[in-house]
């Protein structure tokens, strides 16, 4: 096991989030000593300090800040992850901008779930929306659902889900927006229209060009495995297409403040969102 | 129990807010730290601060740009700013009032000028 | 792809979103002509997407006239456009070399430190004549900053010198910085240097204290040993990570240097009032360096019924480091009535 010291600990939980917006507190030392270990073993070091050096100054294409994102991130995906952030949502962000909407006459909103993989998150985000703004039926609302993968979106399209996915989902909600025998849940048809899934690369600038007019992006978890400069672009090409007034939300331990400063951070009672002004 | 009061350096030498951390906590002051005007601004609205030392030369927001989204809130217009930066220039220190802060000390920094600027406007007790 | 002169025209029109993706065209271009115009168009810019735009453009663009335009950002007088422009020079490094020496060699003081802000943190043989100048510049924070840099490097040709700005009448700032330097590029001579200048650590104000303290981890002996684990109860709560951790160091160094009954004292009180519980878990982690003595595994046996989760996964670390007959057994038992996961994975050893 890596004798990861206090100190180092506190040194690369610093490190990993300035290069990956990612934020681990002092409850995570365990985790990340092992972790950190797996890494050494792999790169045949026997000194801690030798692998902080490494990932803070010997490792300019961020090759192995990469290696030890996949070790400490999970790509596990299942509705209703992280409730707190989806609460800032449902109850500050997405009032908010439909009231300025009803007062503009508008009745559209379009949100996108960038990084969809099997779509819970679209799903959720389709739950949500329905719950708070029952009337979104009688406007012109979409989920649009991206991902790299043709299999995930073909997962997004059939909309099936096992237990493990929608343990989360709170039991009104279950009712409501999914049928399901215990083992196998599949979302209502009502629900599903408003998730659309699409093909996209990130990395793809002109795509990512055509894809504007958006109210809420949510990118969770899935940037901090891009490096720094595609990131950043990435996120560059977020804020433009977002409207005024629209929100991002990356993963709720990744910081967008740590990629750029276009957008304004803003508080509701105890949760910090960024919004495009 | 004593109930200290909090101050947040922004700074992205980890070296300087080290130095000011225990220069503060010594004086018995509580200490949060960031790494850059976003990074503090985030600390900020997440824990209560009584004052705010804050570099200006950092890159992902400078100490000027901070400065201006923390005083456009209204809940902070009246939180102490103080400016401690490499920069000498009058035009750097007039620059620094406009944004928004109360004071400007030069670094180097003695322990001394540290805690007594900080006592002028933020008693520890 | 849009043209050059269709980028550099849509950069100057009334659309946000149109002057970024401009911007981000013209980086992809990468043509020495659109350096000017990106240039000129940063100072009037408001908008924050298109001047990161502009500065990703200049990151992009491999010629030489991005780094000289980049450069020339140095000097102005918006601090975001300066310290961008750092950013996108650092990226360069080492070819913004030669244009960074000439700012070394002409520009101001405040110039002079960014450069060296450039340099942060940069792995390079080839900025030895823009640091050799830095250690002896008249500006204070030119030197500190260079140390600063040298040290985070463990630039080791650079020790000596290093080791000569410690003075007793050195600038605390400075002092503070050099300390730090030679946690990764010190030797024996280091710490003679140090010690000098800082004989007594007893009298020593806190700040310099927790510097000295990480080059004593680093370089320390025996002797620094027992002098931190007598500080270990007398200075303030804060220092104390800073204690541990610097005896953990020595001691991994120099396993003769003992615990005296005082530090293992120190070190129980610590664990069970201590605060916060990241400290109480680095002082069952030190403790555990001593795991073989029957009375500390006796300890550390009965921190794994502590309220405190950090310290029962201490303990639990500590505990499979040893090789004392019928502890498996003792770790086994208690998994029965463990419910954290990690701790549960420390007691699997």
């Amino acid at each position: 096991m890596a004798d990861l010291s206090v100190e180092q600990f506190q040194k690369l939980s610093q490190h990993i989030y300035q290069k990956l917006g990612l934020y681990f507190d002092d409850k995570k030392i365990y985790f990340l000593k092992t972790r950190v270990a797996r890494r050494m073993a792999a790169l045949g070091l026997d000194k801690a300090q030798d692998y902080l050096f490494l990932v803070a100054y010997a490792d300019p294409e961020g090759q192995e800040m990469q290696a030890l994102a996949n070790l400490i991130t999970t790509n596990e995906t299942y509705m209703f992850r992280e409730y707190d952030q989806l609460q800032a949502f449902a109850n500050h962000c997405l009032p908010e901008v439909l009231s300025a909407k009803q007062a503009r006459g508008e009745k559209r909103l379009r949100i996108w779930s960038a990084g969809c993989s099997s779509g819970e998150e679209a799903y959720t985000l389709a739950m949500i929306l329905q719950e708070v703004f029952p009337q979104a039926q009688s406007w012109d609302c979409e989920i649009v659902a991206t991902d790299i993968d043709e299999n995930m979106l073909a997962k997004v399209r059939a909309g099936r889900y096992g237990q493990r996915s929608v343990n989360d989902v709170p039991d009104e909600y279950k009712d409501k927006y999914l049928t399901g025998n215990g083992e196998e849940y599949v979302v209502r048809k009502r629900t599903a229209a408003l998730v659309q899934p699409v093909h996209l690369n990130l990395h793809d600038r002109m795509a990512m060009r055509a894809m504007r007019g958006f109210d809420f992006i949510f990118c969770r978890n899935v940037l901090i495995y891009f490096d720094d400069l595609s990131r950043k672009s990435v996120v560059d090409q977020f804020y433009a297409a977002l409207n005024p007034g629209g929100y991002i939300f990356l993963g709720h331990s990744e910081s967008v403040g740590r990629v750029t400063t276009a957008f304004k951070l803003k508080r509701f009672e105890n949760h910090l969102v960024y919004r495009k002004e | 129990m004593e109930i200290k009061k909090t101050i947040l350096i922004v700074d992205d030498s980890e070296f300087v807010r080290n130095y000011h951390s225990y220069i503060l906590e010594q004086a018995h002051y509580q200490v949060i730290t960031a790494v850059d005007g976003n990074d503090g601004l985030e600390k900020l609205y997440t824990n209560p601060c009584d004052l705010v030392l804050t570099d200006i030369n950092m890159s992902n927001m400078d100490g000027y740009e901070f400065i201006r989204r923390v005083r456009a809130e209204a809940q902070y217009s009246g939180l102490p700013i103080i400016i401690v930066s490499t920069e000498s220039e009058a035009k750097n220190k007039m620059k620094g009032f406009d944004a928004g802060a109360n004071l400007y000390i030069v670094k180097p920094s003695t322990p001394e000028m540290m805690v007594e600027n900080i006592r002028m406007i933020l008693p520890a007790n | 792809m849009t043209s050059l002169t269709e980028c550099i025209e849509k950069l100057g029109c009334l659309d946000e979103t149109e002057r970024a993706y401009a911007a981000e065209d013209l980086g992809y271009l990468n043509v020495p002509e659109a350096v000017p115009h990106l240039l000129e168009r940063l100072p009037r810019e408001s908008s924050m997407a298109v001047r990161e735009a502009i500065f990703q453009a200049l990151t992009r663009m491999d010629g030489e006239p991005a780094i000289e335009g980049s450069v020339h950002l140095l000097n102005s007088d918006d601090p975001q456009i300066r310290n961008q422009a750092v950013v996108v020079l650092r990226g360069k490094v080492p070819r913004s070399i030669p244009f960074l020496n000439a700012v070394m060699r002409d520009g101001n003081k405040d110039l002079r430190k960014l450069v060296l802000d450039a340099l942060g943190g940069v792995q390079t043989d080839d900025a030895r004549e823009i640091y050799t100048a830095a250690l002896s510049d008249p500006d204070q924070n030119v030197v500190i900053t260079a140390v600063e840099n040298l040290g985070r490097i463990r630039a080791k040709e650079f020790r000596t010198r290093i080791e000569g700005l410690l003075q007793a009448d050195s600038h605390p700032m400075l002092t503070g910085a050099c300390l730090e330097a030679l946690v990764g590029i010190g030797e024996a001579s280091s710490l003679d240097a140090i010690r000098r200048i800082l004989p007594d650590l007893e009298a020593l104000p806190d700040f310099l204290l927790a510097a000295c303290l990480k080059a004593i981890g680093a370089l320390g002996t025996a002797r620094e040993f027992a002098e931190v684990g007598n500080l270990l109860l007398v200075r303030g709560h804060h220092l104390r990570p800073a204690m541990l951790n610097a005896l953990k160091a020595i001691y991994s160094r120099c396993p003769s240097a003992g615990p005296d009954k005082k530090l293992l004292s120190a070190l129980r009180a610590l664990i069970e009032n201590g605060d916060p519980p990241l400290c109480r878990y680095q002082a069952v982690q030190t403790l555990g360096l001593w795991a073989d003595h029957e009375d500390v595994s006796a300890f550390l046996v009965s921190c794994l019924s502590s309220g405190e989760r950090l310290v029962r996964l201490a303990a639990a670390e500590s505990l499979c480091r040893t090789e004392q007959p019928g502890l498996k057994s003792v770790l086994a038992a208690r998994a029965f009535d463990e419910s954290d996961e990690e701790v549960l994975q420390a007691l699997g050893c």
